[in-house]
């Protein structure tokens, strides 16, 4: 079956995905980490009852225990953003449920009794949230779930009380970036009640210029409100961001840089995560802005590459081919993953 | 340079997280890197609110009675020291137990206290017929405003046909 990441969304030159994640907790159970064993595969078992019968159409679950989620195979999904660092640290008494197309997966005994998480590619908040709404009146339906008329949905943690609602769009904003505009940015984010966050990488730059945004708040605001809240910043920062794009490859220095991250990334025999990130993210905008011209350039989308973000992760590289690879194999098949990529 | 976090392994990998403009630096070794999910490509779940709510609880119930320290959830036996020390309830008692404490520091984070949006079965019907017809009336005058006057209508007849429901009931619309 397709993969989520695999099918096209909107804006994909600059947003890759969007995500929906709802915190939910059960009447009938403390919080997690003051449950006995014995509790949680009891709760496990009741969230697998009240889902048996969902329709998905062919986008079926699976459920999966934590005890199965060792290695690579949890690095994998850790990876993928499909489950918490935390959640495979350790498997007891947890379970995922993980669909066809690995858009829902819902991670059970986290931080709360459930977490109901999807994705969709490109700027697509709706659906995904209509998506978990689904999900979330199936389980409502049969089991309880711990309300309070003023706090909302209780969670473990209080920054998720209310909505338990977490939306965040992954964004690929890289001439933002070298134009210095991403610490005024985060400033007015955070006085609007969102959150920008760069994944890891050097100096304070986030690798491949990938970026969160996301709503901090979740109560005293409707799920409908803080959806709407954030598309329309990101739909403000995507115009800035293309603007920005526009400007730069005005440059002939900068033309000569994609040209060049072409040549590494079609001809380059290993890669590694970081080099694929610092090629990919300006090869990007060459695709976007056109910049590349020839008949071997045209079929090529920025989708194309977004997937490759998936696709490129060590541990989801072991997986792949289902054994343990080593730091050079990894580079190896990555850059053949790549090629493939420009090939078709 | 030592790995922070186990400080016996040389740290060969070097972080920074930067969230809202407030930088912050690791130097780890690769395994701590791997335990702390560090070397994974989107660690986007290891910001934790949580950790400051924790700090932000402190600060309050460390200025309180000492009655309030002994006082503790019949349900899971926490306290508010042990909230405070791990920014997490033990369970959904916990906030009806610690209502008065924790509503400072829930305001703080939220600047807000009162539940807007979905209701789940749990909170009764006539409470989801409110909020339904609450979010119906929202829509309706968005809808007014932008002469969406289609979709209007259909929000019109479906306000008519649940405040008909609840007066059929006898309940209060």
């Amino acid at each position: 079956m397709v993969k989520w990441y695999e099918k096209p969304g909107s804006e994909p030159d600059v947003v890759i995905s969007s995500r929906i994640r709802l915190a939910r907790n059960l009447s009938n159970y403390p919080f997690y980490g003051h449950m006995t064993e014995e509790q949680m595969n009891r709760l496990a078992g009741d969230v697998k009852a009240s889902l048996e019968n969902i329709n998905l159409g062919d986008n079926s679950l699976s459920f999966l225990s934590g005890d199965e989620l060792t290695g690579y195979r949890g690095m994998s999904l850790v990876e993928n953003h499909i489950v918490s660092p935390d959640f495979i640290q350790d498997g007891t008494g947890r379970m995922l449920v993980l669909s066809q197309d690995e858009s829902i997966s819902i991670m059970v005994n986290e931080e709360d009794h459930i977490r109901i998480q999807v994705m969709t590619s490109g700027l697509d908040l709706d659906s995904a949230l209509e998506v978990a709404s689904k999900i979330d009146d199936a389980i409502d339906a049969s089991l309880n779930y711990a309300f309070d008329s003023q706090l909302g949905f209780l969670t473990a943690c209080p920054s998720n009380l209310g909505t338990g609602l977490r939306a965040s769009v992954m964004l690929h904003i890289p001439a933002l970036e070298k134009a210095g505009s991403l610490n005024r940015l985060s400033g007015t984010l955070s006085k609007l009640g969102l959150t920008m966050r760069g994944t890891y990488g050097e100096g304070t730059k986030a690798v491949g210029s990938l970026y969160q945004i996301s709503n901090q708040i979740t109560l005293g605001i409707s799920e409908e409100q803080a959806i709407k809240n954030l598309r329309e910043i990101v739909s403000q920062i995507v115009e800035k961001e293309r603007e920005a794009q526009k400007a730069l490859v005005t440059s002939a220095r900068f033309q000569d840089r994609i040209y060049r991250c072409f040549g590494t990334l079609k001809y380059a025999k290993m890669i590694s995560t970081e080099e694929f990130f610092e090629l990919i993210s300006d090869f990007q905008i060459g695709i976007s802005r056109g910049i590349l011209t020839g008949s071997e350039f045209q079929r090529l989308s920025p989708e194309r590459f977004n997937c490759l973000l998936f696709q490129i992760g060590g541990a989801t590289l072991c997986q792949k081919e289902g054994r343990d690879l080593t730091a050079e194999e990894r580079d190896e098949l990555r850059a053949k993953i790549v090629q493939e990529a420009l090939k078709e | 340079m030592l790995c922070e976090k186990c400080g016996q392994r040389e740290a060969t990998s070097h972080f920074k997280q930067t969230i809202n403009g407030k930088t912050t630096v690791y130097h780890v070794c690769a395994q701590c890197a791997e335990q702390m999910g560090l070397n994974n490509l989107f660690h986007g779940f290891h910001f934790n609110i949580g950790d400051m709510f924790g700090g932000l609880l402190g600060s309050v119930s460390s200025g309180s009675a000492p009655s309030l320290e002994r006082k503790v959830c019949p349900e899971c036996h926490s306290d508010l020291k042990s909230i405070s020390e791990t920014g997490r309830m033990g369970c959904a008692r916990c906030y009806t137990t610690f209502r008065n404490e924790l509503l400072p520091t829930i305001e703080q984070l939220h600047g807000r206290v009162n539940h807007q949006g979905k209701l789940p079965r749990s909170a009764g019907e006539e409470a989801r017929k409110k909020a339904q017809l609450n979010s119906l009336k929202k829509k309706l005058e968005e809808a007014v405003r932008t002469q969406d006057f289609e979709h209007a209508a259909q929000y019109r007849d479906e306000i008519n046909a649940i405040e008909k429901g609840m007066r059929d009931n006898g309940e209060m619309v």
